[in-house]
C-alpha cells in the first residue's frame, strides 16, 4: 500500500548537504499497525513529511498505492494526501475557530463534498470516537483527550488509507495516553484502519505489532521477539 | 463542482474570520468606505455642476446664436437695418437684437450718479438677455431717434439716493444730451451661459437708432439672435454666415451658437468630473493600500491554520481563493457602505450650494465595481502569499 525504497533526502543549508535519510525502506501494508521509534534529530520528521505527502524524497521512490509520487504536481500531491493520508498531530492542530464537527469536516470540504452529506459523515466518525456528545464544542472547551478523539475523527473522516500520528500522545498525560492508544488499537483491529505512529514513547510503541527504530537516518525493523532484521 | 462547495466554504469562513478580527475588519472597511464614498460624492459634484450648468443655459434658450463683430474701430460693419432684417430674411432665425455699445457718464440733477455702457439696443435684447424690468417699459421700435432711456439698478438707486421718489418720466444727462428716464431696471444677475458681457446694472439702454444717431461711426458690436429651434444649428449659422456676406462682404464675424456653447462646456465640465473622481480614487487606493496591510497581517498571523489545511488536502488555490474571498469581501462591503456615505454626501454638497441632487449612476456603480476591484488587486499578493507558505515550515511552527 505505502512503499519506499532507498529513499534520501538531503537539505541544502548555505553551502553545506547535510543529508536526514540515508536510503530508508519501508513498505506499510494494508492492515498494519506500526510504530516508528527514534530520537529527535534522527530524521523521525523528514520521514513522516514524505510518507504524509508533504514532501518529496531527494532520491529514490515513494509508491502510495502504486503511484509514484516523485512526478505529482503539487495540487495533484495536495489531492492524494486528501484522500490517502489522515494526519493526528502531537498539538493536534485543530481550527481554534470552528467547532469539532467543522474541523472534522475539512478534509471533505476539500474534496468537494456538500455541506450536509460532510456533517453527516463528521458526524458519525465524532461518535465512534465518543464525542458525539461534544461535536458543536469549540476545541478551547475541550481536554487534551478530547482534542485528540477530535482530530483521529477528522483523520478518519475521508477513510484514508493510512492513518498517520506523529507523536499522538505527546502533549497528554499517562491516563489519556492510554485513551487514545485504546482508541487507536480498537480501529486497527475493528475497522482494519491501516495505521503508523511516530513516537519517542516506547510503551506507545510497544503496543504496536511492528516496530521499527529510526536512527540516523536509517530505519531499522524489529521483530515481536526484539531482534533487529 | 468541487470549485463551488470549495468556494461556498471559504465565503462562509471569510466572513467568520472578518467577524472574529472585528476592530481590523472595521478599519479596514474604515479605508475602503472612504475612498468609495469620495469617488461616488466627487463625481456626483462634476454631474451635479453639469447640471446646473445645462439648466442655466436652457434658462437663457439652447436656441441663440452669438454674431460678434470683428471689425476694428472706424469701421461701420453691418447696418442696423441689415442686422433687423437678419430675420426676415432667413427663415431659420426668429429675431434679432443687435446692440451698439457706447460708454460716458450720467448725471442727474446735477450731480453724477454714474459712468458705464450706453447701450443702443431694440426691444428685442431685452428678451434675449432676460433684462428684469421693475417699473416702466423698456425702449421699443417706436421710440426711434427718442431720448428715452432705461437704466440698470446701480444708476437707479443712485439717482433715488437724491431724493427723487419717482424715476419715471425724471431727465438724465447722458455724455450731456438730456434722456427721459422710461424704465427702471432690477438687480441683474450676469450668467455666464450668455457669451455676451451686458452689465445692465451700471448700464443705460437707449434706442439703438439713437445711439446711431449721436455718434454715427459707433459700429454694431454684437447681434444675438434666436434660431428655429426645429432646425439644426449648424445651418442656422451657415445661412447667417451667408446673410452677413451678402450685405457686407468685408465684414468680419465671429458666430457662435449656444449649442457649441453647450458642447464645449460639457467637455469642460466632464475633464471637471474625470479630476474630480481621480482625486477620489486617490483615497481609494490609500484604503486598498490599508486593506493589503490587513491581509499581510492576517496570512502572516494565520501560518499554522495554511499549514492544516494544506495537510488536510486544501490546494494552493484553495488557500488563495479563501483569502482573496475575505479580502474582497471586505472591499465589497465596504464599497456598499461607501456607495451609502457617498450618497448622503451628495446630498449634503446638494443641499449646501443649492443645486438639483442627482444620483450619478455611473458612479454609484464604477465606486462598487472598484470597491471590488481593490479588493482583487490589492488582496492578490497576501492571498498568493498564503498559498505559497510551505506546510511543513508552518507545522512546526517557524
Amino acid at each position: 500500500m505505502l512503499r519506499l525504497e532507498d529513499v534520501r533526502r538531503s537539505f541544502q543549508l548555505g553551502p553545506v548537504t547535510t543529508e536526514v535519510l540515508h536510503g530508508v525502506n519501508l513498505n506499510v501494508v494494508r492492515g498494519d499497525l506500526m510504530s516508528i521509534m527514534g530520537p529527535s534529530g534522527s530524521g523521525k520528521t523528514t520521514l513522516m513529511n514524505i510518507i504524509g505527502l508533504l514532501d518529496r524524497p531527494s532520491s529514490g521512490t515513494c509508491w502510495i498505492e502504486e503511484r509514484d509520487i516523485a512526478n505529482l504536481r503539487d495540487d495533484e500531491l495536495s489531492a492524494l494526501r486528501n484522500r490517502k493520508i489522515g494526519f493526528v498531530f502531537q498539538s493536534f492542530h485543530l481550527l481554534s475557530q470552528l467547532s469539532a464537527i467543522e474541523n472534522v469536516c475539512l478534509p471533505l470540504v476539500y474534496r468537494g463534498t456538500t455541506r450536509g452529506a460532510a456533517r453527516k459523515r463528521a458526524g458519525t466518525l465524532l461518535e465512534q470516537v465518543g464525542m458525539g456528545q461534544r461535536k458543536n464544542h469549540r476545541p478551547s472547551q475541550l481536554s487534551g483527550g478530547q482534542k485528540q478523539r477530535v482530530a483521529i475523527a477528522r483523520a478518519l473522516v475521508g477513510n484514508p488509507a493510512l492513518l498517520l500520528a506523529d507523536e499522538p500522545t505527546g502533549a497528554l498525560d499517562p491516563e489519556t495516553t492510554a485513551d487514545v492508544m485504546d482508541l487507536l488499537l480498537k480501529l486497527n483491529t475493528e475497522q482494519g484502519v491501516t495505521i503508523l505512529i511516530i513516537t519517542h514513547d516506547s510503551l506507545v510503541a510497544a503496543q504496536c505489532i511492528r516496530q521499527m527504530q529510526i536512527h540516523q537516518g536509517r530505519l531499522i525493523e524489529q521483530t515481536a521477539s526484539g531482534e533487529d532484521v | 463542482m468541487r470549485v463551488f462547495s470549495v468556494l461556498i466554504f471559504n465565503g462562509r469562513e471569510a466572513v467568520s474570520s472578518l467577524r472574529r478580527n472585528g476592530l481590523r475588519t472595521i478599519l479596514g472597511l474604515i479605508g475602503v468606505i472612504i475612498g468609495v464614498s469620495s469617488v461616488i460624492a466627487m463625481v456626483s459634484l462634476g454631474e451635479m455642476a453639469k447640471q446646473q450648468a445645462r439648466k442655466q443655459f436652457e434658462a437663457l434658450g439652447t436656441d441663440l446664436v452669438v454674431i460678434r463683430n470683428n471689425q476694428g474701430q472706424g469701421q461701420s460693419g453691418i447696418g442696423i437695418a441689415d442686422a433687423l432684417q437678419l430675420a426676415d430674411k432667413e427663415a431659420s432665425i426668429l429675431n434679432s437684437a443687435p446692440r451698439i455699445l457706447g460708454n460716458g457718464s450720467f448725471r442727474y440733477g446735477g450731480k453724477e450718479v454714474g459712468y458705464g455702457s450706453i447701450q443702443g439696443v431694440t426691444r428685442a435684447f431685452a428678451g434675449v438677455s432676460k433684462l428684469p424690468l421693475k417699473e416702466g417699459r423698456f425702449v421699443t421700435i417706436f421710440d426711434v431717434n427718442q431720448n428715452y432711456t432705461v437704466v440698470g439698478h446701480t444708476i437707479a438707486e443712485k439717482m433715488l439716493a437724491t431724493g427723487t421718489s419717482d424715476l419715471l418720466g425724471e431727465l438724465i444727462e447722458l455724455n450731456g444730451i438730456l434722456f427721459t428716464v422710461i424704465g427702471i431696471l432690477d438687480h441683474y444677475e450676469e450668467s455666464y451661459a450668455l457669451p455676451v458681457h451686458v452689465g445692465a446694472n451700471e448700464s443705460v439702454f437707449i434706442p439703438i437708432t439713437t445711439s446711431r444717431r449721436i455718434d454715427s461711426n459707433q459700429p454694431i458690436d454684437v447681434i444675438i439672435a434666436v434660431a428655429d429651434r426645429s432646425i439644426d444649428h449648424e445651418t442656422a449659422k451657415s445661412d447667417i454666415q451667408k446673410y452677413l456676406n451678402s450685405v457686407t462682404p468685408q465684414g468680419q464675424f465671429d458666430i457662435t451658437t449656444a449649442k457649441e456653447l453647450i458642447a464645449q462646456m460639457e467637455q469642460q465640465m466632464g475633464i471637471f468630473t474625470l479630476l474630480l473622481g481621480a482625486v477620489g480614487s486617490i483615497s481609494l487606493v490609500v484604503g486598498g493600500i490599508g486593506v493589503m496591510n490587513i491581509m499581510l497581517v492576517s496570512v502572516a498571523e494565520r501560518r499554522m491554520e495554511i499549514a492544516i489545511r494544506r495537510a488536510l488536502g486544501a490546494r494552493k488555490r484553495d488557500i488563495r481563493s479563501q483569502f482573496l474571498i475575505e479580502s474582497i469581501i471586505l472591499t465589497t462591503a465596504g464599497g456598499i457602505f461607501g456607495t451609502g456615505l457617498g450618497l448622503v454626501a451628495t446630498w449634503g454638497i446638494s443641499r449646501f450650494t443649492n443645486w438639483d441632487f442627482l444620483i450619478s449612476w455611473i458612479s454609484v456603480s464604477s465606486g462598487l465595481g472598484t470597491a471590488v476591484g481593490v479588493g482583487l488587486f490589492f488582496g492578490f499578493q497576501p492571498a498568493h502569499q498564503a498559498s505559497q507558505l510551505d506546510p511543513i515550515a508552518g507545522l512546526q511552527g517557524n
